[in-house]
């Protein structure tokens, strides 16, 4: 089981990698968009999770940079589908979701530390809120003729890594709440995570190299 | 049920989910593609067939106008040459008159020559063959005709350039058949990505919910929506008849 573990970390973290490494390289096809941020959220994701544990041993903890990571990252991709989505409608819906995201962040803010422990309300609202947006630009995909280059469309990739990742880690997430304490299942769904986390950046990897491809 | 048993079962039903949602989007994605593949392609052989449909019309339409300018034009000529040859026999001074009718009438048919070449044809832009037409009207007496065109010419599609012309011919024909119209005034605006054109007559006109204004204008209507042009004619009884096309190039996209 350990080796299992630790073979999928090396992959996740590769994953990771490569998915930076490619957003750096194929930069200038999206600089001008609103994704043109993307290379600084996976360089401080890349760090975080290489030097996450050397942080804690040092600091004392790391969970604040975990939790300005996820708010980063839920607001970049609120930011980028507001962007991408082209009907007045969905980007008012979005313009909603993010006031409920805030209002999520507010409670996590009240019920927890925000240096010393994760953020848990925000994290699982940001995430459903997340596959609403992914939803909402697929359905404008598939209304236009967008669906006949979406191989080449970068967010329908991120997208697809987007839904795949946050519908199978929001269970996780939930469930090791309540399981945490069983070093068994505690181990499960860690599998889970890293292979949830080598679907989403290799997803984002191949929507870079479809780019690059156009 | 053990705790284990239940994360388990959990890990199992999300696993399940995650795959039947890939089957889905790839399922309702490729029916959405093909669907829309499907749809471009009869929308391209629409397209073909309407523009095949519309060069017949243009070169019936070029064939009518050679038969009418060597009937009323040069065959005019011709006689007025002939009957001058008769008159030189009496008095040969006259002959020069005679070289200048067979000259301008040789002028007309080189002219003409050169509007049938196909390949001269082929090459024109909608400039130059609406300039070709409005100088026609001019040489022929058949509408006193302005042609103005204002901003620099765009690069456009010959195909749309072709719809565009037979509608603006199917125009200026009903003008010449039915209007009684004396002037015409045709205004080419290039206004980039964009071209307005304005054709505008001083005839009959027809009332807009008249059976004629429906027929005739309908399959100029549906030509002008095929290259997703805006048409737009309106008319005045005893005041006039005037068209307004616009024809905007399609944006790539960033």
């Amino acid at each position: 089981m350990d080796a299992v573990i630790a073979i999928l970390e090396i992959l996740s973290k590769v994953a990771e990698g490569t998915a930076l490494l490619a957003s750096i390289l194929f930069y200038s096809k999206y600089k001008h968009t609103a994704l043109k941020f993307l290379p600084i959220l996976l360089g401080y994701m890349f760090l975080l999770e290489i030097f996450g544990w050397q942080l804690y041993n040092y600091v004392g903890f790391n969970a604040l940079f975990y939790n300005v990571f996820n708010l980063c990252f839920y607001l970049f991709f609120f930011y980028v589908f507001y962007y991408f989505l082209h009907k007045r409608s969905n980007k008012k819906g979005v313009v909603i979701l993010v006031g409920i995201f805030i209002i999520s962040l507010i409670v996590d803010l009240i019920t927890f530390d925000f240096v010393h422990e994760s953020l848990l309300y925000s994290y699982i609202t940001g995430g459903c809120l997340i596959v609403i947006c992914v939803i909402l630009y697929f359905l404008e995909m598939l209304n236009s003729s967008r669906v006949l280059s979406l191989r080449q469309d970068l967010l329908f990739w991120m997208g697809i890594g987007l839904l795949l990742f946050y519908m199978g880690y929001i269970p996780v997430k939930i469930t090791r709440l309540y399981f945490a304490s069983l070093q068994n299942t505690f181990m499960t769904l860690l599998i889970m995570h890293q292979v949830l986390i080598i679907i989403l950046y290799g997803c984002f990897t191949a929507g870079l190299l479809w780019k690059m491809k156009k | 049920m053990e705790d284990e048993e239940i994360v388990g079962l959990i890990m199992a039903v999300v696993l399940l989910l995650l795959v039947a949602v890939i089957i889905v989007l790839f399922t309702v994605f490729l029916k959405r593609k093909n669907k829309l593949i499907v749809a471009q392609e009869k929308a391209k052989k629409a397209f073909e067939r309407e523009l095949a449909e519309t060069q017949i019309e243009i070169r019936e339409e070029t064939l009518r106008n050679i038969s009418w300018e060597l009937h009323d034009n040069i065959g005019q000529l011709m006689t007025l040459a002939k009957i001058q040859v008769q008159m030189a026999r009496q008095s040969p001074e006259n002959l020069d008159e005679v070289a200048e009718t067979i000259g301008t009438g040789l002028t007309e048919l080189r002219a003409l020559s050169k509007l049938i070449n196909p390949e001269a044809l082929k090459s024109l832009s909608l400039k130059e063959a609406l300039n070709l037409e409005i100088e026609r009207f001019n040489r022929l007496n058949f509408i006193k005709s302005t042609f103005t065109v204002e901003g620099e010419p765009l690069n456009m599609d010959q195909q749309k350039e072709i719809i565009l012309f037979r509608i603006l011919q199917e125009f200026f024909s009903n003008t010449i058949k039915h209007s009684k119209a004396a002037h015409l005034d045709v205004l080419l605006k290039y206004d980039s990505p964009c071209l307005e054109i304005t054709a505008k007559d001083d005839g009959v006109g027809f009332a807009q919910d008249s059976k004629f204004a429906g027929i005739g204008l309908k399959n100029m209507e549906n030509r002008a929506q095929l290259i997703e042009a805006q048409l737009r004619i309106t008319s005045e009884e005893n005041i006039g008849t005037a068209l307004r096309l616009t024809y905007c190039i399609p944006q790539k996209n960033v």
